[in-house]
């Protein structure tokens, strides 16, 4: 950060114009102005309407009748509010175990790839599938594979004793509160590992071969290589995948929308889809932008300390 | 020595085929579908499952030809490449300036656009519904298009920046005390040699904008309905024909895969570029 800061200092000088003073961050700046510009206008026009309408009380059928200014009144009801609790408690669960399960099992799958012998690029093609896959038909491939009725992984599960009534589920998969939040984790993490392998394998394709070679010397063995170099120079690589992974965690939607559609009673209903039903099928506005409003302020700080780890990262490179 | 040579040899043979067993395991629920959609109502309710089968395309043909999604399917395409273009002109030109430039702030200008991707689809499509009201733009392509170039601008700015990286800065100074301009020098030069990375950009913006499900549900009506919405709204009660959804979720997913594959090398580089870069 100070380094850039410092080369971003412009030289004093009294006769030079402003414009040949600050000619890099001008030129710069023209460049990215388009852009910027665009997305100031279509993003920020909507969030500052959003956070003005949060303290209304307003009806998304009728928008111009009633609209009554009341404080920070959706604040205080969101937070006394059951669902918007535990469509808080669903998201952060789902975020949680399944980013840490496809960090892990990418990291598998990126550290065998990395050894491969044969068919590296055969596999790296066929690894782009699931990512590339709509969610929304994800998680419909999903719930036809859970059905109850006619579900091929339902089959196999209830022929391996692991569901029905003497198994670790009773009912029905998707019908029982903690299958259908295990079977959207499965699914997400069915959908991203891929893509986190991908990153890692890059990451651990850019690595320098030095300290690995003097690993070897020194006679570590392979855990050790792992834990003592890989990880600590594989450092960068692994923020910049968790950082993209959290945050689309975070918005999660389509795979729960075609899944299980919150059920059953709420279970796996997810802060997105949450702002939709409250905003789009109860019509309270105001109660929805305020809630967006919080659950944007926890994305950007979220993303934010990532980021100022990848930052930081970069710098010290 | 041998020994050594000997086990990392037989370690290659076991990573080998501890990968080749991985993603066979991520690969069944894909054939599974492909299966399901070439199968009959009766084949396709049939337990245990059937995984060798006489084929039939009679779920593709109804789907395409009776259900209408070949509607939906033009609907994809046309806000998908719309997307693309204005992503793909913004995007590039703002990284082309984050990455050529060094200037105060530049770090938290580049964190903004990390936001303008990170922040939640349906938190901007809510009031963006009743702002597109008031400008009579409900159910057009052009809200559709600008909506998902919000995301894929900011991400093609992400990508575009590591690939530009890769270009030497001398070819455009040199270029530039030949009398080029800056903007010449970044269009001649600069966006010529980043070409493949630009190509695999371009397919990213045009799968997320086809994939994209939060901003087509809210803001997308009858004539501008594409293919997620469509899939989304399937009903699936007792008895439903697996068979044509699966077909449908075939459908949607094999533009993206072919195009996935044939930019495969730039795509992998791109997506991890920008990661490690």
């Amino acid at each position: 950060m100070n380094q850039i800061l410092k080369r971003g200092a412009p030289a004093r000088s009294g006769r030079r114009s402003f414009v040949a003073r600050h000619k890099e961050a001008l030129s710069g700046l023209a460049f990215i102005a388009p852009a910027a510009g665009f997305l100031i206008i279509v993003m920020g026009y909507p969030i500052v309407y959003l956070v003005l309408h949060s303290f209304n009380k307003e009806n998304f059928a009728n928008p111009d009748a009633g609209a009554t200014f009341i404080g920070l009144g959706n604040y205080a009801s969101l937070l006394q509010n059951h669902e918007f609790w535990q469509s808080t408690r669903t998201t952060a669960l789902i975020v949680v175990f399944a980013v840490a399960l496809e960090f892990l099992l990418g990291l598998l799958l990126a550290l065998l790839l990395q050894r491969v012998l044969a068919g590296r690029r055969v596999l790296i093609a066929l690894m782009l599938i699931p990512s590339m896959m709509m969610p929304i038909a994800v998680g419909l491939m999903w719930r036809y594979m859970l059905d109850d009725t006619y579900g091929m992984v339902s089959y196999y599960l209830s022929r391996l004793g692991l569901t029905g009534t003497d198994g670790l589920v009773k009912g029905s998969i998707l019908g029982t509160s903690h299958s259908a939040l295990a079977a959207i984790v499965v699914t997400d993490v069915w959908e991203w590992t891929p893509f986190m392998a991908l990153i890692l394998l890059a990451g651990l394709q850019s690595l320098p071969t030095d300290p690995f070679e003097a690993a070897a010397v020194d006679g570590a063995s392979l855990w050790q290589e792992f834990r003592h170099v890989t990880m600590p120079l594989l450092r960068p690589a692994v923020t910049v995948a968790l950082l993209i992974r959290i945050a689309d965690a975070m918005r999660i939607l389509d795979i729960v929308f075609s899944m299980t559609n919150g059920g059953p009673a709420n279970a796996t209903q997810t802060t997105q889809l949450y702002t939709y039903r409250t905003g789009f099928e109860q019509f309270n506005i105001g109660l929805a932008f305020a809630q967006v409003v919080l659950v944007v302020s926890a994305t950007i700080v979220v993303c934010a300390l990532i980021f100022r780890q990848v930052a930081g990262d970069r710098v010290a490179r | 020595m041998t020994t050594l040579v000997r086990s990392r040899r037989r370690a290659g043979w076991l990573a080998t085929t501890g990968a080749f067993a991985m993603v066979g395991l991520l690969l069944v629920p894909v054939v599974w579908t492909l299966e399901t959609a070439l199968k009959t109502k009766v084949q396709a309710w049939s337990l245990p499952p059937h995984w060798i089968f006489a084929p039939t395309l009679a779920n593709f043909h109804k789907v395409l030809f009776e259900q209408g999604f070949g509607r939906y399917l033009r609907n994809s395409a046309v806000v998908a490449i719309g997307t693309t273009i204005v992503a793909l002109t913004l995007g590039s030109l703002a990284a082309y300036g984050f990455e050529r430039f060094r200037f105060r702030g530049r770090q938290g200008v580049f964190f903004g656009f990390l936001l303008a991707y990170m922040i939640p689809e349906m938190a901007i499509a809510l009031p963006a519904y009743l702002l597109a009201v008031q400008l009579h733009l409900l159910d057009s392509y052009i809200l559709l298009i600008v909506m998902h170039a919000t995301f894929a601008t900011a991400f093609a700015t992400w990508m575009m920046r590591a690939f530009f990286k890769e270009v030497p800065r001398e070819i455009e100074e040199s270029a530039m005390t030949d009398g080029a301009t800056r903007l010449g020098a970044f269009l001649r030069i600069s966006l010529r040699l980043a070409a493949p990375g630009l190509v695999a950009t371009a397919v990213f913006c045009l799968i997320f904008s086809w994939n994209d499900f939060p901003y087509a549900l809210v803001l997308a009506g009858l004539k501008t309905q594409t293919l997620p919405v469509a899939v989304g709204s399937l009903k699936t009660p007792a008895g439903t024909a697996w068979g044509g959804i699966m077909a449908v979720t075939v459908v949607a997913f094999v533009p993206t895969v072919v195009f996935a594959f044939i930019v495969q090398k730039w795509l992998v580089r791109g997506l991890t570029f920008g990661a490690v870069k």
